[in-house]
Formats: C-alpha cells, structure tokens, sequence
C-alpha cells in the first residue's frame, strides 16, 4: 500500500486530526510541568483516570464523560491536600495516584465483563478514535491553547520567579490551580492517544527533549511542539505499516527523538570542548 | 514631601513566634533608607511584609497613601530578591524574557509585550550597561551581571520605590561599589525612594541618607548623622566598632 491510499482512510485521518491537537497541547502545557518539577502529576491523574474509565464501564456510561469531571476535581484535590496537609505536591500526586489505581482494580474485579474494553484505554486505540471523540479532543484542545496563551505570561512568570511573580499583583494560587485543571483535562484527552499508561509520557518527552537543544524559552517551546507533532504523526504511520500498537509507537518514536538530541547535544559539546 | 511607605505598628507571626513588633515608620519620597541589624533581626521579614509576601498579624502598611490591602498599583515597586534563591534555574529565559517580566504589572490578561515594552528593556539594559546580554541565557550570566539584569526587571516599570534584599551577597568588593554607586544615581537622579536590607551597617551609611535598625522592634530610625552618637544603639555596638562605623558613614 502507498502513502496516499493510506492518507485516505478515514480512521487515519481522524487519527492525524486528534493526535496532532493533542500533541500541540501536550508539548505546550508539558514544558511548564517539567520546569516547575511537576513532570508527575501526569502520571498521577491518569492513575485517576483508571478509576473513572472503570466507573463509566461499570455503570454503562461514556468513559470520557464520567473522567473528564473526576480527574479535574482529583486535580484541585491534590492542590488542597498539599496545601492543608502541608506536604509537598509530589506526596499528595501519590495519594492520590494510589487510590486511583485501587478504586480502579476494585472496580475491574466487581465487574465480568469490560475487562477488554479496559484494555483499550490502558495502552490506547488512536486508530479506533470516533468522529465524537476526535471533536470533544479538538475543541478540548483549542480550550487548553487558548488559556495557555492568555495566560503565557503569569504562568512564565510564576515558573520563573514566583517570589517575585507575587509582587507583581499575579494571584499565584489562581495560576497553580489553573495549570493543574489544563493538566487535567489533557490527560484525559491523551488516553484515547497513548493510553492510561504511557500518558505522562507525551506531556514530558517533548519538553525535556527540546530543552537539550533550545537557545530560549520561545524556542523550546517551538522545539517542543515540533517534536510531539512529528512523533504523533509519524508513531500513527509507523504502527500502521509495522502493524504496531500506535500508542506505544508514538511513545518509542518520542524516547528516540530524546535520545537523539542527547547525543547532538553531547556530540556539539565534544566539538567545543566544553 | 510626599510620604510613599508608612509602617503603622506592624507585627509579622512565623506561627507562635513573633518576628517583628510594633515597627512604626514612614518614608518619603527619594529617601534612601538601610534596613540594618543583626542576624535573624526580621529586616527581610518587614521587606516581605511590604510587599505583601507574607501576612502582617498586627498594624497596618499604606503604600502610597493607600492601605497596603487596597492598594493595585505594583508596577511603582521595584524589587530585587535575596541572591535569587527564589529564581528557576533551569528554565531557559533569555535576559529579554527576564526584564520582561518587570513589565507585567502595568499589563491586563493576555498580556502581550508589544515593539513599545521591547524598546523600553533596550533602553534599560543600555542605561545600565547591560545591551550586549539581551539575547544571553539568564542562568549562564555570571553574578555581577546577573545582578544588573534584575535591577534592569525592577527598573523597567519606572518604579518610585526600589527595595533591595542584600544585594551584595554575590557581588566581589569592586562590583559592590559600582553597584551601590548606581542605586545612588538612579536615587538622585530619578528621585526613587530605596530601600536596602544590609547586614553592613558601616558600608551603607555611605549611600543612604537614613538608617532603620532593626532587632525584631525598631531601635533606631533617623538620619544617619544622627545615628552613631544615638544612645539607643549603644547596646549594640562597642564604642570601638561606633567609632569605625561613623568613620564610614563619613
């Protein structure tokens, strides 16, 4: 089969449309994860994910609909709990991480028979993504950019500097809330990409990828998207041809990509001597 | 004159402790004030309660006239932290970005720096001797330079008041010079009230006009002639160390 035969199919179109709005949102939103050192909550909130995909299924309902509300109320619960346990975010991620992962291994064995439906969303199905679904992920998608880019600057200044980011009249507690509920809804958005598993994955290989070759922050950023693009688009093609699970394609080719700019990165400082 | 700071019986709590107490004091305009005292004497806590950092538990700050809570206007405080302890290393923001960020208290969501803002960080980091770092790395600038650029983000804004949290902690002695004869200017010149948290309580009585000594409540504030023969600090200096102090302050 040709390159082209292979653009016409509609699943892998609406695979590219999805997997390319995700990928953008992904890479934006994972370069400020990684440099506030928040690179984890990722992983944490698709941990959650596993509870509500497993509630949906138990109850009959639409998976996304009953996690898109849990994991954004599990995203603010991290932040209170830090905050009135007066612990660091990192220990309240893995709370809430591990009931997560228990309410959702309860859920499964009080069920018989989702257990293959599960699957799905535990390693992804891109390729199986509806047309519903690929709408709910661009218009999701377009939400998140838009406040990313409203707010670009007191989410710049408060991962920069926040001391001195609270001087300058930003509410910095508004911001950090913000972030977690954009980093909320992303993760759910890239289950049905990657899956449960491999989630966090794609918000911070990108960013810590481009910043091994980045001069300044806008080129990370641009680096960054770059890089989730092309792994999205061509993980899809490679499992496609290869006969590969997507999810985990898309994930490989981003690790090679890493792996890559490490070597450059090491090759150039041999060259200078550094 | 025109009063910009006023501290009306100020008390800041770490939980039980308290820091400071009762600390009343006003500044006016293009006063140049040293924050003095020993170690742990609460100066960076009054400087955080200023700048509404940390809750006071007793007495009210006006800025400007107005109460600290009701009070909007950032943009005219100019701030340069402590040896950047609270700065991210890692992040990747060019000297631009960095200056920047001075600008977005004067700026509504989504704020945007427009050819006007990149011109007006031009004209701050050329005044301060600085143009040739603009498109550098912040965290792969040296100490001294680095220092200027935060002063060049505390001074993007046109500040009337800039505080300075021990700005010399990572400066060698020439660069401490040139760097307090440069607040000195913009202090004359500009007519910006400053204020400097400092543990040199010799060295900043060459620059300031008034010294506030502090040991958790106020023991002295007024001018700095006045300060060395003041009896109220006989408790903490010997007549020696007085002697060498007003030396310097000369």
């Amino acid at each position: 089969m040709d390159i082209t035969s292979f653009l016409h199919y509609s699943f892998i179109q609406r695979a590219f449309l999805a997997g390319s709005f995700v990928a953008v949102t992904c890479a934006v939103l994972g370069m400020f994860l990684v440099l506030r050192k928040m690179s984890l909550i990722g992983d944490g909130l698709s941990h959650v994910s596993l509870s509500a995909i497993a509630l949906g299924l138990f109850f009959g309902l639409y998976p996304f609909y009953v996690a898109l509300p849990v994991v954004v109320i599990c995203s603010i619960l991290i932040l209170k709990i830090s905050e009135k346990a007066k612990i660091y975010e990192d220990a309240a991620i893995g709370i809430i991480s591990a009931i997560g992962i228990a309410g959702g291994v309860i859920l499964v064995s009080l069920s018989k028979g989702f257990n293959m439906d599960l699957l799905s969303y535990l390693f992804g199905n891109i390729l199986a993504i509806s047309n519903i679904e690929v709408i709910i992920s661009v218009l999701l998608s377009f939400l998140v950019m838009t406040v990313l880019y409203f707010y670009y600057w007191d989410l710049f200044s408060t991962t920069f500097d926040e001391e001195y980011a609270r001087t300058t009249g930003i509410k910095i507690d508004f911001i950090n809330m913000l972030l977690t509920v954009l980093t909320a809804i992303t993760v759910v958005l890239s289950v049905k990409i990657v899956g449960l598993m491999m989630v966090s994955a794609l918000l911070i290989l990108p960013s810590v990828t481009s910043l091994q070759l980045a001069k300044d922050f806008k080129s990370a950023i641009f680096y960054a998207v770059i890089i989730s693009l092309t792994s999205v688009i061509s993980g899809i093609t490679f499992s496609f041809f290869l006969d590969l699970p997507a999810g985990a394609t898309i994930i490989m080719v981003n690790a090679a990509f890493f792996i890559l700019a490490l070597f450059t990165k090491s090759l150039s400082r041999f060259y200078q001597g550094v | 004159m025109d009063t910009v700071v006023k501290c009306d019986g100020v008390s800041v709590n770490y939980g039980q402790d308290e820091v400071i107490k009762g600390i009343t004091f006003s500044l006016k305009k293009s006063d140049f004030v040293g924050f003095v005292g020993p170690n742990g004497a609460g100066k960076t806590t009054l400087v955080k309660a200023l700048l509404r950092l940390i809750p006071i538990s007793a007495g009210k700050i006006y800025l400007f006239g107005k109460e600290q809570s009701q009070f909007s206007d950032w943009y005219k405080i100019g701030y340069l932290p402590q040896k950047f302890s609270s700065v991210n290393i890692l992040f990747p923001a060019s000297v631009e970005e960095v200056v920047s960020l001075g600008l977005l208290s004067l700026k509504k969501n989504p704020k945007i720096i427009t050819l006007k803002d990149r011109k007006k960080i031009e004209q701050t980091l050329l005044e301060l001797g600085i143009i040739n770092l603009k498109d550098r790395l912040f965290f792969q600038l040296s100490g001294g330079q680095g220092q200027r650029v935060m002063l060049a983000r505390a001074l993007v804004s046109e500040p009337e008041i800039l505080i300075f949290d021990e700005p010399s902690a990572a400066l060698d002695p020439d660069a401490r010079k040139d760097f307090f004869t440069l607040v000195k200017k913009l202090n004359k010149e500009k007519k910006i009230t400053v204020i400097i948290v400092t543990h040199d309580t010799g060295y900043i009585g060459a620059y300031a006009n008034k010294l506030l000594y502090l040991d958790q409540k106020l023991i002295y504030f007024g001018s700095i002639s006045d300060f060395c023969p003041s009896e109220k600090i006989g408790h903490y200096f010997e007549k020696s160390d007085q002697h060498v102090i007003w030396h310097q302050h000369q």
